[in-house]
């Protein structure tokens, strides 16, 4: 894949992404964060896939790159990450494998179309566990406060740092 | 368990005599803090998100103790103050998204944390966030959507073709939504809907144009049903031991994508499995 075509992908992950970020109403200062987020994690994952990695590979590594960029823009925005991660993640739909289990599903070829199934079901939580990924590899440092009971909150108590 | 064991008011002594809340005081302020939480459930923040913007605001409006249950359908919430305690449990309606809302709702519960804040007013702030207008106008929306969905035939490998019969079928799926979605049609029977109108729309642009991947334009279009924020906070409520609330969005996701698996299978039925992949 030459720097260009690469480039192009960028452009349509951006697009996606940010459409989607108005779709979900992120405030309209954060649409091209959001957008940007987007088209770096997808631009990695086609590069990868590109190299000859197998696709749930590329969209794990997709996905955590999501997600470590959501993280750190979050803490430099003050907004909740869920707003880069959620948009971030569009581009990675497994939506060919999802048709393709339908189609096959509807053609009475029930051995092609549960591959198909399994794989969105793979590419789906490659997707999760990369976003996991990325919040494990940043927050092993801050554990929550062993005595904090969940639910439970008081004046004066852990939420007051 | 002691105090000093909670990590709780042993540290940290008010610095001023706390004035205990009447009966009636205690009973707003539950009913104020539960309305938040429904509200922020119902903009998609997660579990845990909700919960602490409840406890801010209530601890900000005085109470001295607040216990909290949060899931996806329903919220007990408890708030204490001296000798006098009320419970409240109620319903979460629909789940939708609206990040911004989220985010002013969490914000104001930071700023009461820090400088607290009075019934009245917390109130009037509530209904200030939840009646501002989106972010854009839905005229710009729907064809944001349009285009999104567009790109997003672009990233699966479709030409210019499939990105004007994705963009056209999302943009009509996105005016539809917004239209059920204000004649209150449930979030399974919409997306059955949605999902075959917008497919069967952009299949019937690619057969105007005589498109080489008319499959490209089908899947993108229904791209804006996919339930991506019920299923990013599923995992987040899932990392958090959260698992009542992980477990039931993410049932709600997986009904999501089936409901849009039907409306494709219409789409698929009507058109007679000629779109291949």
């Amino acid at each position: 894949m030459s720097g260009v075509d690469l480039l192009e992908q960028g452009v349509w992950g951006f697009l996606a992404t940010a459409g989607f970020g108005v779709l979900f109403n992120v405030p309209l200062a954060m649409l091209p964060v959001c957008g940007f987020t987007g088209a770096m994690g997808h631009m990695w994952r086609q590069a990868l896939l590109a190299g000859g990695a197998h696709p749930v590979a590329a969209t794990f590594v997709g996905a955590l790159i999501v997600g470590l960029l959501g993280y750190s823009q979050a803490r430099f925005f003050h907004v909740p990450r869920l707003i880069f991660t959620v948009t971030g993640i569009i581009p990675m739909v497994p939506g060919v494998p999802a048709f393709e289990t339908v189609v096959f599903f509807m053609r009475d070829d029930i051995p092609t179309g549960l591959e198909s199934a399994v794989l969105t079901g793979l590419l789906v939580s490659a997707i999760s566990a990369g976003l996991v990924a990325a919040r494990l590899l940043l927050t092993l440092g801050d554990t929550a406060s062993p005595h904090h009971v969940r639910g439970l909150w008081q004046r004066g108590g852990p939420d007051r740092k | 368990m002691d105090a000093a064991q909670r990590g709780g008011p042993g540290e940290l002594p008010p610095s001023e005599p706390v004035r205990h809340l009447s009966r009636e005081e205690l009973s707003e302020l539950v009913d104020v803090v539960l309305h938040v939480g429904q509200a922020m459930l119902q903009a998609g923040a997660s579990s845990f998100r909700t919960e602490e913007t409840m406890a801010r605001i209530g601890l900000g409006l005085g109470a001295d103790r607040l216990e909290l249950y949060v899931t996806p359908t329903g919220i007990i919430a408890t708030a204490v103050s001296g000798g006098e305690q009320r419970t409240r449990v109620g319903r979460v309606g629909p789940l939708g998204v609206n990040m911004a809302r989220a985010i002013e709702l969490n914000r104001l519960s930071r700023t009461m944390s820090l400088v607290g804040g009075t019934l009245p007013a917390v109130r009037r702030q509530v209904e200030v966030i939840e009646q501002s207008p989106r972010e854009l106008p839905d005229w710009i929306t729907i064809p944001a959507v349009g285009v999104a969905c567009g790109a997003f035939a672009q990233i699966l490998g479709g030409d210019a073709i499939e990105f004007v019969a994705a963009a056209v079928g999302a943009a009509l799926a996105q005016w539809l939504r917004m239209a059920l979605h204000r004649a209150r049609v449930t979030a399974v029977a919409l997306t059955v809907i949605c999902a075959l109108a917008g497919s069967l729309a952009a299949w019937g642009v690619t057969r105007l144009a005589d498109s080489q991947h008319p499959e490209l334009a089908v899947i993108a279009s229904v791209l804006l049903l996919v339930p991506g924020v019920p299923l990013v906070t599923s995992v987040i409520d899932l990392s958090n031991n959260d698992l009542v609330s992980g477990v039931t969005r993410g049932t709600l996701a997986l009904m999501l994508a089936l409901a849009i698996g039907v409306g494709v299978v219409l789409t698929l039925w009507i058109t007679g499995l000629r779109i291949l992949p």
